[in-house]
């Protein structure tokens, strides 16, 4: 069985990887940029998380749903910054996100201290074993609520009126505001969606792994990757590149053994992009 | 230009003058972060962020520790030898990467650099692997000129691209790549040698920065800052000339280690960060942007 | 073009200016710690042990007639800045010492300044052997690798008697060396390595490392990595049927957050400590509650573990000082060091002597398991508090 439990648990892990880039890749849809401080923000939501749980006895998922409303607010300043930021390039708006990580990371470790942390929760520990597998349901419940909540982000974008007009900003912000697009407004509401899904991985996050200020980075790096891989606006694409990442990384381990991980994975998305020809900002120049 | 040249000139300058050993050790950090910055920079002109600059950065430090330290050639050949190293690696990484634009180039040259780290940490019979190098032949007493005689050589390349078609036409394949090769100008030879161009720059730069530390591991070497570090600095000083990402490194790594680290030992990464959101919210140009009066501007380079 | 030059102009004014601080009558020592960065939290834990020990000696005079100067430096985890910081305080700020150091990518450049000045470096928690194997004569250190070597591969071999082996390392220059050292000394100890793996810290997901281990076969795992790595693999590792006789953590598992947060899935987990309170060298329980009352009232915690690796390094330096410095004059880094070579002390981490190359004469880390939420030591002989429980590991179906 070892070899099925490695490919459900890289599933699991896996979709969690896609929430954990769903506010990523919205981000970085109506800001045109990559948020390097992304995972400041899940960090963010993290600490939320547990101050809930230490003093309210908050679970996971309302954790995730109150820090999930909370880093939603950061939309209003992100958006002020991003509006003070003239000729806004690529460039320029990416060295922002770069100062707002140092930033956060430093005020996180003058008010949280460097101290590793974990969202404890009883239930964690409760074992399933369906066909002699053992899951988790900790890492299950992170499983299940990151694909919920790409479903439900999924059929936002599909199925409503807000949800294709914020799709169709994220793919050409120009040609959405000719066709009445409120361009503005579809730009708020993707920071508030990608600022609360951070939020919501927060918690979640703190359940799967230890929590300390300065483990942000390569959450960023995971989001970044998933992103480019998975495509802007689609939050299916998300969710399967996050599967096909979580299971890799999986089986690699368990059949070829930890110390080649990262150079599989990133091997494995070299050769994934040689497929994609054309940038996701064709037309725009680079500074 | 004639900036760049100016700065040149300042480097080349401070890395003659009998500093005390910390303050010439500085330098010669703050040297090898510009020439990094620089070196960045020359690929950008062709429309490339590059997001994996450690990597040459990385295999041009162990190149260099390797054959200091096990071949026991001079530092001074070393150092040429890990520039050539990192080029060498840049074929690899810019046949993979090349073809590839916006984001999607970003992200294949950062997965190369995750590569050749998780490379330089297995292959354990040449690198030393995860134990890392240790007491490697220190960088000479005038370490501080191959950050200037780099940043000299890099300022030169431009020179050559300002007055010859290369410059023209990489303006034109950052601006628009498909119009460019629509007219006839080959894009990716040029990026190419670009890209090895810039890479073995980088490589010099960590190069150097094997023999200034005197230690080495996969993990620092490869380090996600050392790709980072030159796209805030190129942004901080400005990317319109070759000039403002040499200031930005240098104006960036002073800043903080004369001013923030001695009196805020504690909060100096958050002055550090306020630092770089304040010149990106005030100047739209970056440093270089004081420098220039309205209407006075030039184009880019 | 000249006012392209001004803020060029601006770095080299600022260089120019930056000179040394007036004199003043104290002596100063620099720090260079990560305060920031990666190991925030093991740099500021060896931080506080050493200016703890600093701030007690200038209360009490014991530094030899003039008060003692801490010059604090971050190092942000990055080698050329721990290279600049020591540069700084040895070159320019006029330390006579220089003390911290958690991870040996930091420690090594420190020690190539220190000894360019021929300015004593008592690094607080580095292992590299290569270090001491240069012939340096300014670079000592309170702990070794043989502490852990001998630790964990004593008890396996004299307790546990294992079938078999698991060695899982962080892919650090530290611990992928003991691994090296462990598996050398269990291959001539007749246990067998049944597996070898080596990971990047902060692996989110064990289950597929730990299908290896089953299919391995191994009843032992030995887990280099860690505090944050321990935590989320024996979470995951309480999951499962492995069949499981002991858990051993050398790094971190004596920090009680692991008691903490893990509650009772930490029962029957093995780990390694020098110290920490109440488990303390024996002859020196009183100094040993006298440093866990005095860094709680200063800090406002319990002490962390690594805390005593600063104290004790701080300790060794300042007696030194007193041993080498009249009154006057703070000492030569020259005097420093014969003193530094001749210091003997006992302290609540053991006795701290160092040999001719700097490695500690003594540096003991004892064996201990989690017991009905406490620490228990269980080996050395000598040292132990209580028998180890065995087979230690209860899984998830066991309860």
């Amino acid at each position: 069985m070892p070899l099925l439990e490695a490919l459900l648990a890289g599933t699991a892990q896996g979709l969690f990887y896609g929430l954990l880039a769903a506010g990523f890749a919205i981000t970085f849809g109506v800001a045109r940029t990559f948020n390097l401080a992304h995972g400041e923000l899940v960090l963010l939501g993290a600490y939320a998380g547990l101050w809930l749980n230490a003093s309210l006895g908050a679970g996971p998922l309302t954790a995730a749903a109150v820090a999930g409303l909370a880093l939603a607010l950061w939309a209003w300043p992100a958006q002020a910054l991003l509006s003070r930021i003239t000729p806004a390039s690529e460039l320029r708006v990416l060295t922002l996100t770069f100062g707002l990580s140092l930033l956060l990371q430093n005020l996180m470790l003058l008010s949280f201290s460097a101290d590793y942390r974990f969202l404890d929760w009883e239930r964690a520990e409760v074992v399933w074993r369906p066909l002699g597998v053992s899951l988790g349901a900790g890492r299950l419940t992170a499983a299940a609520a990151g694909a919920g909540l790409l479903l439900v982000l999924h059929l936002f974008l599909q199925r409503t009126r807000p949800g294709r007009a914020l799709r169709a900003t994220c793919q050409d912000a120009r040609a959405a505001g000719l066709m009445g697009i409120p361009v503005e407004r579809m730009q708020l509401l993707g920071l508030a969606l990608g600022g609360g899904l951070a939020g919501a991985a927060g918690p979640l996050l703190a359940t799967l792994q230890y929590v300390s200020p300065t483990v942000g980075p390569p959450l960023t790096v995971i989001a970044l990757t998933l992103t480019i891989a998975g495509g802007v606006g689609r939050a299916d694409g998300l969710a399967l590149a996050g599967v096909l990442f979580g299971i890799v990384e999986s089986l690699v381990v368990a059949l070829a053994g930890p110390a080649w991980r990262e150079a599989w994975l990133f091997g494995a998305l070299l050769l994934l992009l040689q497929g994609r020809r054309t940038g996701l900002l064709r037309g725009r120049r680079a500074s | 230009m004639r900036g760049g040249w100016a700065l040149f000139g300042c480097a080349l300058a401070a890395s003659a003058l009998p500093w005390s050993p910390y303050h010439r050790s500085l330098l010669t950090t703050g040297l090898l972060l510009a020439l990094l910055t620089a070196s960045w920079h020359l690929l950008a002109l062709g429309g490339r962020l590059s997001f994996g600059h450690a990597a040459f950065f990385g295999v041009g430090a162990y190149a260099s520790a390797l054959l200091a330290s096990r071949a026991g050639l001079s530092v001074w050949v070393a150092l040429l030898g890990g520039a050539l190293a990192a080029a060498a690696a840049a074929i690899p990484v810019g046949a993979l990467s090349l073809h590839l634009r916006g984001p999607y180039f970003s992200l294949a040259t950062l997965a190369a650099a995750e590569v050749l780290r998780i490379l330089a940490a297995n292959w354990t019979s040449l690198t030393g692997g995860t134990w890392g190098l240790v007491g490697l032949p220190p960088l000479p007493p005038q370490g501080a000129l191959v950050g200037a005689g780099g940043i000299g050589a890099l300022l030169l390349v431009h020179t050559l691209l300002a007055r010859s078609r290369w410059g023209v036409a990489l303006a034109a394949i950052r601006q628009q790549q498909e119009r460019a090769e629509a007219l006839g100008v080959p894009s990716r030879p040029l990026l190419f040698a670009t890209l090895l161009t810039s890479a073995a720059f980088a490589g010099l730069s960590g190069a150097a920065y094997a023999h200034h530390v005197r230690s080495l591991e996969p993990a620092t070497a490869f380090s996600l800052l050392f790709s980072i570090l030159p796209l805030i600095m190129a942004l901080f000083g400005g990317t319109s000339s070759p000039a403002g990402p040499l200031l930005g490194a240098g104006v960036l790594y002073f800043l903080d280690e004369l001013l923030l680290q001695p009196r805020f030992p504690a909060g100096h990464q958050l002055l550090y960060a306020g630092a770089i959101l304040l010149v990106l919210l005030g100047l739209p140009e970056g440093l270089v942007g004081i420098a220039r009066r309205r209407g006075g501007g030039r184009g880019a380079s | 073009m000249p006012r392209a030059l001004s803020p060029i102009l601006l770095a080299l004014i600022l260089l120019l200016v930056d000179r040394a601080a007036a004199a003043s009558p104290e002596v100063p020592i620099g720090a260079v710690n990560s305060l920031t960065g990666a190991f925030a939290a093991q740099g500021t834990a060896i931080h506080r042990g050493i200016l703890l020990a600093v701030e007690e000696a200038n209360a009490a005079g014991r530094s030899g007639g003039r008060p003692v100067r801490l010059l604090v430096q971050d190092d942000e985890g990055r080698p050329e800045r721990a290279l600049a910081a020591a540069e700084r305080l040895a070159g320019r700020d006029g330390a006579v010492a220089l003390i911290g150091g958690y991870v040996d990518s930091l420690v090594g450049p420190i020690s190539e300044v220190a000894e360019r000045y021929r300015t004593p470096y008592v690094a607080t928690a580095s292992l590299d052997e290569r270090l001491t194997h240069r012939g340096y004569r300014f670079f000592f250190r309170v702990s070794s690798l043989d502490g852990y070597v001998q630790a964990t591969v004593g008890f396996l071999r004299e307790v546990v008697h294992p079938l078999g082996v698991a060695l899982l390392s962080a892919n650090t220059p530290g611990a992928s060396q003991l691994a090296h050292r462990q598996k050398e000394a269990l291959d001539a100890a007749g246990v067998p390595v049944l597996l070898d793996d080596r990971f990047t810290p902060g692996l989110r997901d064990f289950v597929p490392l730990l299908t290896r281990v089953q299919a391995a076969r191994a009843p032992v795992i030995v887990s280099n990595a860690f505090f944050g790595d321990h935590l989320v693999l024996v979470r995951q590792l309480r999951a499962r049927r492995l069949g499981l006789t002991a858990f051993l953590g050398t790094f971190g598992m004596e920090f009680p957050q692991v008691i903490q947060e893990l509650g009772p899935a930490s029962e029957g987990l093995f780990g390694t400590t020098a110290w920490q309170p109440g488990i303390t060298a024996p002859g020196t329980e009183e100094a040993s509650r006298a440093f866990t009352e005095d860094f709680r009232r200063r800090f406002g915690e319990p002490p962390p573990p690594l805390s005593m690796h600063g104290y004790a390094a701080a300790r060794a330096l300042l007696a030194a000082l007193r041993a080498a410095g009249g009154p006057a004059d703070p000492p030569t880094g020259e005097a420093l060091r014969d003193a530094l070579a001749r210091v003997d002390l006992r302290l609540p981490m053991g006795r701290v002597a160092f040999a001719e190359n700097g490695e500690p004469r003594e540096y003991r880390r004892v064996v201990i398991q989690i017991q009905g939420g406490r620490y228990v030591v269980v080996y050395p002989p000598d040292r132990a508090t209580g028998r180890a429980r065995l087979p230690a590991f209860q899984q998830e179906d066991g309860r």
